[in-house]
C-alpha cells in the first residue's frame, strides 16, 4: 500500500521546505544561529504548514470531485469555486477595502488586513458553488452533466468579471490582483492557518469510511442505490466538502492550478483504481507537492519568489503528461488471457 | 424460501397510456421465472418496479421489505455506465465480498481467467458477464428465505456456453430458495431453463403459467413473428423455430 511510502515523502518535503531557504538553516546549527529561532517559528514553519494543509485540501477536493462526477478530468475549478473566489477576492483588492499596507502581498505581519480578502474569496467560493449546484438541479436530484455545464459557465463568467475588474482598477490594485491570481504562501502566519488547520483534520475524519463507498458509486446510480449505497446524500456531502475545501484553500492562498487535477490522476496512474485509501493517499501526496513547489518556488530565483501556482502549473504539467505517455505506452501488452 | 410476491392492480403511468398495467400477479420464489414479452413490452417497468427503483402509480405490492432494500433483493440492470479501470475481480467485489469469493463466482460463470483483467477492457459480453457476477455475489449473501433477485436480459450479449453458464448460475440460487426472476429474450435458450413464464404484451399480462401452457403457436406469431412451437421433452421443454411469418 502506497501510505507509508507516501508519509516518508511527506516527511522528507516537510524538512527541507522547514530547512532550505535564503538562509539555510543546518539541523546542527540551529543553536548557534542568531536568527534560527525566528526564521523557523515565525517564517518557515508556518509556510510549511501552509503549504501542507493547501495542498492536502486541493488534493482531497479534486479526488471527491472527479470521484462524485464520475470524471477523470473533474478540477475544483469547474464547479466554480475557483472563478467565485477570485472574483470575491478581486473585488475587494480593486476597491481597496483593506488597508493600504496589506494590498501589497506578502506582508507576513498582518493578520487582520488579509482578512478582507480570504474572507471574501470564500464568500465568493460558497455563492458560486451554491449557484452552480442550484442550477444543476433537476427534480431534487443532482444531474451530474448539468453541474458541470453550470460550473464551466458561472467559472468563465467570474473569470470575465475579474478581468473587468482589472482592467478598471488601478496600477497596484492591478498588481495585487494578478499576484492573487497565481497563488501565493507568502503571507502565512500562525494567526490565519486556524480555519484550514481545524478544517482539513475534520473533513479527513468525516471521510474516513467514503472509500469503499465511492468505489461502489462508479457504478452508476441505480446500480450503487441497489448496493444499498445513500447516493443523494453521498454526491451532496461529497461536493460540498469539496467546495469548502478549496474555498478554504483558495481563500489563503490564491489560486493554486493543477494540483486537485494531478494528484489523483497520477496516483491513480501508479497505486491502481481503487477508492478505497485514495483520501488519506491523496492529502499526504498534495502537501508533499506543494512543499516542494513552494520549495522551488522560493529557492529558484533567489530572493526573488516566484508565484507558486505557476510553478505547480509549470512542473505539473510535464510530469502529468510523462505519467499519461507511460500508461498510453504500456497500454497495448496488459490484455487478458 | 422466500415468500411468494404478490402485485395487485400495479400500474404505472406513462406520456399517454400507462407504461405498465394495471397488472395483478404472483411470482413464486425458489422458481426459475422467465419474465418475457417483445421490445417495449413493459418488462424492465416491472422489474423496475419490483426493485424499488420506480415507484408504482397505485396498486399495491406485498413486496416493499420493511427492512433495508439492499438485504432484501439484488440487481442487473439492463444497462450498465461503469466507465473506471477496475479489475473484473474488484468490480464482483464491490458486492462486498473477498477476492476469493469474487474469483469464485467469476469460475462459476466461466469467466475466472478474466479475474485481473481491467474492466474496461473487456468485450461487451465479458463485461455484462462481469456485472451478473456482482450481482449473483450480492444475493449470495441475502437470506435464502427473504431475499429476491431480479435479471434483466442476463443472456444478452453472451455467446451460447456463456450462456450456459449464467443459466446454471441461476438454477442454483433458485434451488436455494431465493426467488429468481429473469427477463429475456433469448428464447430458445432460456424456454428450456424455464419453470413459470410471465408474459407481458404492451404493459399488460397476457398469460402466465407453465412454458408449453404461455408460449402457444398463436402466441410467438402474434407477438414475435415466428412459426414455432413449445415442444415438451423428458429433458425438458423446446422451442422449435420454423422460420418467420410475414404477420407479427
Amino acid at each position: 500500500m502506497g501510505l507509508g511510502r507516501l508519509g516518508l515523502l511527506f516527511g522528507l518535503a516537510f524538512t527541507a521546505a522547514v530547512l532550505l531557504g535564503p538562509v539555510a538553516l543546518r539541523p546542527w546549527d540551529l543553536a548557534a544561529h542568531p536568527a534560527a529561532g525566528p526564521i523557523l517559528l515565525e517564517l518557515r514553519l508556518p509556510r510549511a504548514v501552509l503549504a501542507a494543509t493547501v495542498g492536502a485540501a486541493l488534493a482531497v477536493a479534486g479526488v471527491l470531485l472527479q470521484a462524485i462526477l464520475r470524471n477523470p478530468l473533474a478540477d475544483p475549478a469547474l464547479l466554480g469555486v475557483s472563478g467565485g473566489a477570485a472574483l470575491g477576492a478581486a473585488l475587494v483588492l480593486a476597491l481597496g477595502i483593506t488597508l493600504p499596507t496589506a494590498l501589497a502581498f506578502g506582508s507576513t505581519s498582518a493578520f487582520l488586513p488579509f482578512m478582507p480578502v480570504a474572507g471574501a474569496a470564500f464568500a465568493g467560493a460558497l455563492l458560486a458553488v451554491s449557484l452552480v449546484l442550484r442550477l444543476g438541479r433537476r427534480a431534487q436530484r443532482l444531474d451530474l452533466a448539468g453541474v458541470l455545464l453550470a460550473g464551466v459557465a458561472v467559472n468563465t463568467l467570474c473569470g470575465a468579471a475579474v478581468g473587468l475588474l482589472m482592467v478598471l482598477a488601478g496600477d497596484s490594485a492591478l498588481r495585487s490582483i494578478s499576484f492573487w491570481l497565481f497563488g501565493s504562501l507568502a503571507q502565512a502566519s500562525w494567526s490565519h492557518l486556524a480555519p484550514l488547520l481545524l478544517g482539513l483534520p475534520i473533513a479527513l475524519y468525516a471521510t474516513r469510511r467514503w472509500g469503499t463507498a465511492l468505489d461502489v458509486y462508479q457504478l452508476g446510480d441505480r446500480e450503487a442505490t441497489h448496493h444499498g449505497l445513500p447516493v443523494g446524500r453521498l454526491q451532496r456531502q461529497a461536493l460540498l466538502l469539496a467546495s469548502l475545501l478549496t474555498a478554504l484553500a483558495v481563500a489563503l492562498a490564491g489560486i493554486i492550478g493543477f494540483i486537485g487535477l494531478l494528484v489523483p490522476q497520477g496516483l491513480a496512474l501508479v497505486l491502481g483504481p481503487s477508492y478505497r485509501h485514495r483520501l488519506p493517499q491523496a492529502a499526504l501526496a498534495g502537501a508533499t507537492l506543494l512543499l516542494l513547489a513552494d520549495l522551488g518556488a522560493r529557492l529558484a530565483l533567489a530572493p526573488t519568489e516566484l508565484p507558486v501556482g505557476m510553478l505547480t502549473a509549470l512542473l505539473g504539467g510535464p510530469f502529468f503528461l510523462w505519467l499519461l505517455r507511460r500508461r498510453l505506452a504500456g497500454g497495448g501488452t496488459e490484455g487478458g488471457p | 424460501m422466500s415468500p411468494s410476491l404478490t402485485l395487485e392492480n400495479i400500474w404505472v403511468a406513462g406520456e399517454r397510456a400507462p407504461r405498465l398495467g394495471p397488472l395483478s400477479l404472483t411470482l413464486p420464489a425458489g422458481q426459475r421465472i422467465l419474465l418475457a414479452g417483445p421490445n417495449g413490452a413493459g418488462k424492465s417497468t416491472l422489474l423496475a418496479v419490483l426493485s424499488g427503483d420506480l415507484e408504482g402509480s397505485g396498486g399495491t405490492l406485498t413486496w416493499p421489505p420493511s427492512s433495508a432494500w439492499a438485504q432484501r433483493r439484488a440487481v442487473l440492470t439492463q444497462r450498465n455506465t461503469l466507465d473506471h479501470p477496475f479489475t473484473a475481480e474488484e468490480v464482483v467485489c464491490l458486492a462486498g465480498v473477498s477476492g476469493a469469493t469474487a474469483r469464485a463466482v467469476l469460475e462459476e460463470l466461466g469467466a475466472g481467467a478474466w479475474a485481473q483483467t481491467p474492466y474496461t477492457r473487456l468485450s461487451g459480453g465479458l463485461a455484462r458477464l462481469v456485472h451478473l457476477a456482482r450481482v449473483l455475489a450480492h444475493l449470495d449473501q441475502l437470506d435464502p428465505t427473504a431475499a429476491w433477485g431480479f435479471f434483466d436480459e442476463p443472456l444478452a450479449h453472451l455467446d451460447w456456453r456463456y450462456a450456459g453458464a449464467a443459466l446454471r448460475a441461476l438454477s442454483r440460487r433458485a434451488a436455494a430458495g431465493y426467488g429468481v426472476v429473469v427477463a429475456a429474450h433469448e428464447l430458445n435458450l432460456a424456454v428450456p431453463w424455464a419453470e413459470h413464464v410471465v408474459l407481458l404484451c404492451a404493459g399488460r399480462l397476457e398469460a402466465e403459467g407453465a412454458v408449453g401452457a404461455v408460449l402457444t403457436p398463436d402466441r410467438l406469431a402474434e407477438h414475435w413473428g415466428i412459426s414455432g412451437h413449445v415442444d415438451r421433452r423428458d429433458e425438458g421443454a423446446v422451442l422449435i423455430l420454423e422460420g418467420f411469418t410475414e404477420a407479427g
